[in-house]
């Protein structure tokens, strides 16, 4: 189960290393994405608790999780495409107005 | 001829009246009058109540239920031969000034605001009337948390007088003396909680309960400080010249009144029932008073602006009575109160000098003022009577309040040093003389300037009320019996 | 009846004084006679006092006034004794001559009604004084009469130009607003440290009553005595109060600014009156210390007699000196005045200095106060009067003529000679009482001292009446001020008080002896203090003609030189370097005036500025405007920490992970 778990802390940091990092709102939308997979992976590593038997519960919240993400995936990418509109660039930096 | 719950009326009528002023926006300045008879009726109803304790009736309490269902505190108001001299000259002071601060008012609104908003009127007087609740209700009360509610009480209105009617900057100075004020009744509200904590009561008489426990020095510290950033001592005076020097002279009175009533606080809550609790700090507290003595008497020479000076002044004034609550001896206290009272009827006075000549040629400095005795008689003459309270000159009541005080500084000088320590706060009262009669013959002796000319005499309704407080000082002066036996047993009851 | 005598004798000037007020003002002048018929009920209390004079007992009238918290209680009593009923009708009767004097002086002077207040205020304030049986009560006659002094210096408070005093040009004139609060100040210095020593000595006797300081005093000063040291203090704070009251070095330098009032403030308070009260109460204490010194043997009490003794004898010499070249007429007077008070308390001084002497110095003292009110209040009258005829204040402008004013003349003579000491003159009899028991108690530098001022005086004297009278008529023909004799109702008092200066002269050794007697008998019977007679062997007669030599070294130059006008004096000073060095020096007062200005008036003015804007700025800069700005540099810098930038949030969030991880792989929670 370790290695499992140790696999869902790897992709945990390259999602939050691909937050830190990248400037266009693509690729921050992209990492969201492996940041969530990486906690449903962490989920599903946690139903192989004891051998030879499979916990469903949580296989049952991954399947949420995922419908989940799909809908914010969408939401998210409505409004990165709104937001290129009003600033003419997808660079996230810009986005600065409601600082004070 | 009794009258029912006396003690809650000196309180409730006030606010009663204050509320009812506001639908009464028409009158104007004529609310004053209504002001001042309100406030004269309380002082009858004091005076009687003193007239009873003079013939050794005893002391008087009152008491409401006011929260039973979780702190169980009781609203009560106690007078006895210490709270109600206090009250009484303070709720007196009040009744003067609001006669003053007809006129006063008059002159500043239109300054300020123009002839059209007579509603500021209202709200000068029905705040104005919320000051004598809150001086006269800390002097009374005997419960923690509502001594704490009238402090704050006393507090609130002066942060709105300033802000409305100050002089110069006045937003920013209200919001100066609004922080430092509330900074020492804050440590006051730290101080009443930890008591609380460790008594389980708010009671004013439960906090002797206190001694023992080592949460009493820390309670001791905090209701200290926080009286003392209220009295502006050395360290914590910077607010006090501005705040005085700025706000609207007919409250003058009554702030100058707040700063001293640390005094009762101190003598009723920690000389009172922390008694050997409040012996680890009279050193340290004399020693502050003295320099605060001195540091004040040379800030007030340095200073050329009338109303200014005479703040500077409060801040060596009250050091007095803090020096001689510091002694710990009777004579040292019963004299320090003494002191305290016949300052702020002399500090009235003099503040309200300053306002007369204010309002009627205008010039606050006193480099361009000068010769004014001639066209102010009456004026000239208050600046010498209130020159002389201060100064401790006979026949007024300075002079009692002061050797009295002395000989408790005296008494506890045990060792050489101690006896240079009370010689050099006797020869800061000399300081006293300096700029308490200098100013006097820089306004008003002398060559009258020619743009004065044209300046005339305050209307009596200025004058008379500082007349009839210096009358209230000769008494006390000729007949120091009168407050000194009041006093007395109240203090040396609390003397173990 | 003889109870209330005393009680009425300082009531009614008090009541007196706002009197005039209260009747109308269609009156007018006539008002003032009801305030002098209070000052007359009260001399008239002051003679039903007389009779009691031969029963040498006291009595004290009054009860207690204010309980203190510690079981003492402080009385409003009066206390009559033998000093205390001699003074007081010696201030009745010189107040109540005063005041009729200055009713017809003041006629047209601005402020009248203020000035009849403080007049009469004071006194009563100074019967209060002197009649008073408690030190808090004598304490409290002794601040009005301060206050009213102030009042009445700085009478013609608008500082017009006629009112200034000072020097003639070039030298600095004064206003009298700043002379006032001169005096107020100077003396409030003394106030305080007599305040300071009276609280001393009843924190050790319990009591402020001048009779139970008397019959305690051997517990209370032998508990004082045993710490080193603090009697001395109390000793020096205490005799502050006297000083700075009488105007003795280093306290003196009020007095002669004090002349800027009218003349007959300057003649009531500041020559017949309030400066005695000093001397007063040290008369008063006196037998305190005596008993102290001689009887109980403590040797710190010495110290009282010593510094008294030392310090009158030094004043005496240097206001003379002074007076020597003064041109105003009443600074010449105030120069006097100082130093004929140094005298008293020279006097008082030797009084306890040696056991021998004190019923002479005392009753000389005493008896030198009387004569010295009485013949230089008429000196000051007559100074009023010739002040008014000649429009000027400086002697050298006047120029009057002994013919056109010839009974003030006479007068002002015969009270000059009186306070030369010239005998048959009351003068020489007190004064050559003083300097005898000078001589007698062995105290020969003091004694040499006392005798050159006698000829120091002479020459004053002479040299003032010189001038003013018999200066040489040069112009003659423009005589500025067609001046005639005084009117009568301002002749007649010092008339009076001439008269009886001639009257005092020639009974002069009967009265001393009265006065020997009434004294020795109080202290004898009341202080129960020991004390040697005079044996006969002792008396001598050296300092008698000692005195009669130098009045006559120091009359005949000045005789010479101002009235015979043989020389002048002004060439005389121009021709020698070293006399003309000597007069700058005596003119500028011995240049203390200008020390204690340098000393004390400059700091406390120059302080004005560093304390405000340093000490003060500094502080208010650094809390009201400090604190807000620190709040505003954290919270500055604390806004920078929230970006809008979502990586660097997530840098937060990472570090935030991070930590958590850290602390439960620490604290084992998993």
């Amino acid at each position: 189960m370790n290695i499992y778990i140790m696999f869902s802390l790897v992709l945990y940091a390259i999602g939050i290393y691909c937050l830190v990092t990248k400037r266009n709102m693509i690729r921050l939308l992209l990492g969201i994405e492996i940041l969530i997979n990486a906690a449903n992976f962490n989920f599903i590593a946690f139903s192989r608790n004891i051998s030879g038997f499979i916990d469903l519960l949580p296989l049952s919240v991954v399947t949420i999780s995922i419908g989940i993400a799909a809908s914010v995936t969408a939401v998210a990418i409505v409004i990165l495409v709104y937001a290129y509109r009003h600033y003419g660039t997808l660079d996230v930096r810009e986005l600065r107005r409601l600082r004070g | 001829m009794m009258i029912p719950y006396p003690l809650l009326q000196v309180i409730l009528v006030p606010i009663i009246v204050a509320f009812l002023s506001i639908f009464l926006g028409n009158l104007g300045k004529r609310l004053g009058w209504i002001a001042f008879a309100t406030l004269t009726y309380t002082s009858l109803i004091m005076i009687k109540i003193g007239i009873d304790l003079w013939n050794g009736i005893g002391p008087y309490y009152e008491e409401y239920y006011w929260s039973t269902a979780l702190f169980n505190i009781k609203f009560g108001f106690l007078a006895d031969g210490l709270s109600l001299p206090v009250a009484l000259i303070m709720n007196m002071i009040c009744a003067a000034c609001a006669l003053y601060s007809i006129h006063y008012m008059e002159h500043r609104i239109e300054q300020l605001y123009g002839e059209e908003r007579k509603g500021m009127y209202v709200v000068y007087f029905s705040i104005y009337l919320l000051f004598a609740v809150g001086l006269v209700g800390v002097a009374l009360s005997t419960n923690l948390a509502q001594m704490y509610v009238f402090t704050e009480l006393t507090l609130i209105p002066s942060y709105i007088m300033i802000d409305l009617f100050g002089y110069v900057d006045r937003h920013r100075i209200a919001m100066m003396y609004f922080i430092w004020n509330h900074i020492g009744a804050a440590m006051f509200l730290i101080g009443i909680t930890l008591a609380y904590i460790g008594t389980g009561s708010f009671e004013v008489f439960a906090l002797r309960n206190l001694i023992g426990n080592n949460f009493a020095i820390w309670v001791c510290f905090f209701i200290l400080v926080g009286w003392l950033v209220k009295m502006a001592v050395f360290g914590f005076h910077v607010w006090l010249p501005w705040a005085h020097g700025e706000h609207p002279t007919s409250i003058a009175a009554i702030i100058a009144t707040i700063v001293g009533l640390g005094n009762y606080v101190i003598v009723r809550l920690l000389y009172g029932e922390l008694f050997s609790v409040f012996k680890i700090f009279s050193i340290p507290l004399l020693i502050i008073a003295i320099i605060t003595m001195i540091y004040g008497g040379f800030l007030s020479i340095a200073q050329d602006d009338m109303k200014r000076l005479y703040a500077c002044s409060t801040i060596s004034q009250t050091a007095y009575s803090i020096l001689g609550i510091a002694t710990l001896t009777v004579m040292g206290v019963v004299g320090g109160i003494f002191y305290f009272l016949s300052h702020i009827l002399g500090k009235c006075v003099l503040f309200s000098v300053a306002g007369i000549v204010l309002c009627q040629t205008g010039i606050r400095d006193m480099r361009k003022l000068g010769g004014l005795a001639r066209k102010m008689p009456l004026t000239a003459t208050l600046c010498i009577l209130g020159s002389m309270v201060l100064s401790a000159f006979p026949p007024l009541s300075g002079f009692q309040g002061e050797w009295i005080m002395f000989v408790g500084v005296f008494k506890e000088a045990g060792s050489f040093m101690g006896l240079i320590v009370a010689l050099v706060a006797i020869f800061a009262t000399f300081l006293t003389v300096i700029y308490t009669f200098w100013p006097v013959i820089r306004v008003f002796f002398g060559p009258l300037p020619s743009e004065l000319e044209n300046v005339k005499e305050a209307p009596l309704t200025m004058t008379l009320p500082l007349f009839m407080l210096m009358f209230i000082s000769f008494i006390l002066g000729i007949y120091p019996e009168s407050l000194v036996a009041l006093i007395t047993p109240v203090i040396k009851a609390m003397t173990p | 009846m003889i109870d209330l005598a005393p009680w009425l004798c300082w009531i009614m000037p008090t009541i007196g004084s706002i009197v005039h007020y209260l009747l109308p003002k269609r009156i007018g002048r006539k008002r003032y006679i009801v305030t002098i018929s209070f000052t007359f009920i009260a001399f008239i209390m002051a003679i039903t006092m007389l009779p009691l004079l031969p029963i040498h007992g006291y009595k004290e009238i009054g009860g207690i006034w204010l309980s203190l918290p510690d079981g003492n209680y402080v009385e409003f009593a009066i206390l009559i004794d033998n000093l205390s009923i001699i003074l007081t009708n010696l201030v009745a009767f010189l107040s109540l001559l005063i005041l009729i004097y200055s009713y017809k002086y003041m006629e047209g002077e601005p402020g009248e009604d203020r000035y009849w207040f403080f007049m009469s205020l004071f006194v009563g304030g100074m019967l209060i004084l002197i009649l008073a049986n408690n030190l808090i009560f004598f304490f409290i006659g002794w601040k009005i009469v301060g206050l009213c002094s102030f009042a009445l210096i700085s009478h013609y408070y608008s500082d017009e130009r006629k009112y200034w005093i000072g020097g003639p040009e070039p030298y600095p004139f004064q206003k009298p607003s700043r002379c006032g609060l001169k005096a107020l100040f100077v003396t409030t210095l003394g106030d305080v440290a007599l305040l300071a020593s009276i609280i001393i000595i009843y924190l050790y006797s319990g009591t402020f009553s001048f009779m139970k300081l008397y019959e305690n005093v051997n517990i209370w000063m032998s508990e004082i005595a045993k710490t080193p040291g603090l009697l001395t203090i109390t000793i020096l704070l205490f005799l502050c109060g006297p000083f700075s009251k009488s105007a003795q070095f280093p306290f003196h330098e009020w007095l002669p600014e004090a002349m800027s009032g009218p003349t007959p403030v300057s003649a009531l308070i500041h020559a017949a009156t309030m400066v005695k009260a000093g001397v007063y109460l040290v008369a008063r204490v006196l037998p305190i210390f005596y008993f102290g010194t001689w009887i109980l043997g403590i040797k710190e009490a010495y110290n009282f007699f010593l510094i008294v003794a030392i310090i009158g004898g030094f004043t005496a010499f240097l206001a003379a000196t002074q007076a020597m070249v003064a041109i105003e007429l009443k600074k010449v007077l105030a120069y006097s005045t100082m130093s004929v008070i140094g005298y008293m308390m020279l006097g008082l001084g030797i009084a306890g200095i040696s056991s021998e002497t004190l019923i002479e110095g005392f009753t000389s003292s005493i008896f030198h106060l009387i004569n010295h009110g009485i013949f230089k209040a008429a000196l000051f009258l007559c100074a009023g009067v010739l002040i008014h005829a000649s429009g000027s204040i400086y002697i050298t402008d006047m120029k009057l003529s002994p013919k056109t004013m010839k009974f003030t003349w006479i007068f002002m003579w015969i009270s000059s000679l009186a306070l030369i000491g010239i005998p048959p003159l009351s003068g020489f009899w007190s004064k050559e009482g003083i300097l005898s028991s000078c001589y007698i108690s062995g105290q020969y530098w003091i004694f040499i001292l006392s005798v050159l001022t006698v000829a120091v005086t002479s020459f004053y004297v002479i040299r003032l009446m010189g001038i003013t009278f018999h200066s040489p008529n040069e112009n003659n023909s423009n005589k500025h001020h067609e001046h005639g004799e005084a009117s009568k109702i301002m002749l007649i008092p010092y008339g009076i008080l001439a008269i009886l200066t001639v009257i005092i002269g020639i009974v002069g050794p009967w009265i001393k002896d009265l006065l020997h007697e009434f004294f020795a008998k109080e202290f004898y019977d009341i202080h129960l203090l020991e004390f040697h007679t005079l044996s006969i062997a002792h008396e001598s007669i050296i300092p008698t003609i000692l005195s009669i030599i130098m009045i006559v070294i120091g009359g005949f130059p000045a005789y010479y030189v101002y009235i015979a006008n043989k020389l002048s004096s002004i060439s005389i000073i121009e021709r020698y370097g070293i006399l003309k060095a000597f007069h700058k020096f005596l003119w500028n007062r011995w240049y203390i005036d200008s020390a204690f200005n340098k000393i004390f008036a400059y700091p406390i003015l120059a302080s004005r500025e560093p304390v405000a804007k340093y000490i003060e700025a500094g502080m208010d800069y650094g809390l009201n405007i400090g604190i807000p700005k620190l709040f505003e540099f954290i919270n500055n810098n604390i806004r920078k920490l929230q970006t809008g930038i979502l990586s660097i949030n997530m840098i937060y969030i990472m570090i935030f992970a991070v930590f958590l991880m850290f602390i439960f792989i620490i604290f084992g929670v998993m």
